[in-house]
């Protein structure tokens, strides 16, 4: 099974709590015998770093600069990323099975990589817009908030941390509840249960 | 050979020039046996997929929520237009050997779906952010100028449509000039024929006794405006003529201004935009047109008054000089100068045989170089050698 996970930070770029999060993900998957491939964003370390555990980092730049809001900034960095997975699945390493996509960052990749070559996606949702912004209604926001619609409704499972954001979610994109999977990492068989939604989004 | 166009603009949504653009050249390929697809921005009443004469054109929702920007809007634009070409593209419903991306607009689609289908992508650039702005002066330019950069140094080659553009897409976008190929714009020869009421249309603009002078474009700086009024006073001692002004532009207020304060105000028309078919038949029916410009990527005035054989008097800048040959196919003048603007007009309009002479060697060079199936031919050379480069190399997937 090989996983690509994409993530606007991952360490040494921490700008919150995600970096940290995908890295024990990514480190537990491949423990448990997972190839795992992460594609992510660095203004200045740039290529492949293979990690002692297996786990490969791919770091890229975003080739537009500058921008004038986060929006561009993204979308601009998703073409990047597509490149990036396309030539890991062109390659010889070929094969992706299962896309993970963490917040709405890596929503316009995931969804486009899945219409066009197959491969399935789970959304790894952490905050809502409504919840970061407090239901503003600036253009930016709505922008923002059609991408975290288009990947709640493209992918094939959104993961959330707690029950609380799940029923969120469900409630703000009026989605059925089994789409929604609550995964808490501070429950010994996260790892376990992460594996087997990545194995169920293979067999759809 | 298999297409697939991706512009932000086909008819009937015709913003600027790319929309003409792209339709003629996707029907004159389609003609000459290629297969296009062309995914485009919706517009109301326009359907969300046809086909013209063997052209597919798929509408994609443009995104409708509100856009805080121009650029944010594009982007997310892009993001619809770059999924419908993905969905129709793996479902089998369009092949494609070749994608062709028209300017930054749809630069995001474009190299995405390069990579992710690896087909070769090509680029047409039509005018250059630098260009456009005299200069990229803020972050908002130099976003969209960076964008341009990308595309062009993702694309296999790109289309210039003069050796002019050639050569500011080179230097501005620091692109190889042997990546840039040559591709002129065209005009379509038979929009300029057919029966009018030749005297009933001229009485809209001209008294029987006056000569029509024709002024296309933009009210702007650049297109020299203010050079027209200026060489209007020194025609207008000689002939008995009216401008006819078509086009508007922040200009337009201080341009007729100026024409009242030298006393010739009478003697101007300004028509602000006119529809097309008005617009052809003024061409049709001018006695010359000029085309004083300072800047001019390509010059499609020039082109449009030579296809309805009205001699051309254009300054001597950019495309304009790649299109007009002086005393051959038209009349070049100093740029920025009025004297030489009026000496020019007042050749043509006085010495008939002159006139005829240019009428006639410039609307043999448009069929010979600038009707649309010679471009659409050149277009799909263009595209064999692309492809050919391709099959021949390692990025192919095997």
């Amino acid at each position: 099974m090989h996983v690509v996970i994409i993530t606007w930070e991952y360490p040494p770029r921490i700008v919150g709590d995600i970096a940290r999060h995908v890295e024990k993900v990514a480190s537990a998957l491949a423990d448990g015998g997972m190839d795992v491939s992460i594609v992510t964003f660095h203004d200045r370390i740039q290529g492949l770093e293979r990690q002692s555990n297996g786990v490969e980092v791919y770091r890229v730049g975003n080739p537009v600069e500058p921008h004038l809001n986060i929006l561009n900034w993204d979308l601009t960095l998703a073409t990047e990323f597509e490149r990036i997975i396309s030539d890991i699945y062109y390659s010889t390493r070929g094969e992706i099975d299962v896309i993970d996509a963490h917040e709405w960052f890596s929503v316009v990749p995931g969804t486009i990589l899945k219409k066009a070559l197959g491969i399935p996606f789970i959304y790894s949702l952490y905050s809502l817009e409504e919840q970061r912004s407090h239901y503003a209604d600036a253009p930016l926001n709505i922008a923002i908030r059609n991408l975290e619609h288009l990947g709640v409704c493209e992918a094939s499972k959104v993961i959330v941390k707690s029950d609380w954001m799940k029923s969120e979610v469900e409630r703000l994109h009026s989605i059925p509840g089994n789409r929604v999977a609550s995964i808490s990492p501070s429950s010994p068989t996260w790892a376990a249960e992460l594996g087997k939604l990545y194995k169920e989004a293979t067999e759809r | 050979m298999r297409v697939l166009m991706l512009s932000w603009e086909f008819p009937p949504r015709v913003i600027g020039g790319i929309s003409p653009h792209v339709y003629h050249l996707s029907m004159e390929l389609a003609k000459l046996g290629a297969e296009v697809c062309v995914v485009t921005c919706d517009f109301p009443g326009a359907p969300d997929f046809e086909a013209i004469d063997g052209v597919h054109v798929h509408r994609v929702d443009s995104y409708r929520s509100p856009a805080s920007d121009f650029a944010s809007w594009v982007l997310m634009m892009n993001v619809n237009l770059e999924m419908h070409a993905a969905e129709i593209v793996k479902s089998g419903r369009e092949k494609i050997d070749l994608i062709h991306a028209h300017d930054w607009l749809v630069a995001t689609a474009a190299i995405g779906l390069k990579h992710i289908f690896r087909k070769p992508m090509v680029a047409t650039i039509h005018s250059t952010e630098q260009g456009r702005r005299n200069g990229i002066n803020t972050d908002y330019q130099k976003m969209i100028h960076r964008t341009a950069d990308w595309l062009v140094h993702e694309a296999w080659r790109t289309i210039c449509c003069s050796d002019y553009m050639a050569s500011q897409v080179s230097y501005v976008l620091r692109l190889p000039r042997n990546n840039i190929d040559v591709i002129p714009n065209g005009v379509d020869l038979e929009e300029f024929t057919g029966y009018y009421d030749r005297a009933g249309f001229r009485n809209r603009f001209v008294r029987s006794d006056e000569k029509l002078i024709l002024f296309v474009g933009r009210l702007v700086y650049e297109k020299g405006g203010t050079i027209l009024i200026e060489a209007a006073q020194k025609i207008l001692r000689s002939v008995n003529a009216k401008f006819v002004v078509v086009g508007d532009g922040y200009l337009r207020d201080e341009l007729m201004r100026r024409a009242w304060d030298a006393g010739i105000g009478g003697k101007m028309y300004f028509t602000g935009f006119l529809d097309e078919k008005t617009l052809r038949l003024l061409y049709r029916t001018a006695d010359v047109c000029v085309v004083p410009s300072l800047y001019e990527p390509f010059g499609i005035v020039a082109l449009e008054a030579m296809v309805a054989r009205t001699p051309v008097v254009v300054s001597g800048v950019g495309g304009l000089l790649e299109i007009v040959e002086h005393d051959k196919t038209g009349v070049v003048i100093y740029p920025d100068n009025a004297d030489s603007l009026a000496w020019g007009v007042i050749k043509v309009l006085k010495d008939e045989s002159y006139a005829n002479w240019i009428r006639s060697n410039a609307y043999q060079k448009i069929v010979d170089v600038y009707g649309w199936r010679r471009i659409a031919k050149r277009t799909l050379r263009f595209y064999e050698r692309v492809l050919g480069e391709y099959e021949a190399g390692g990025w192919k997937p095997t």
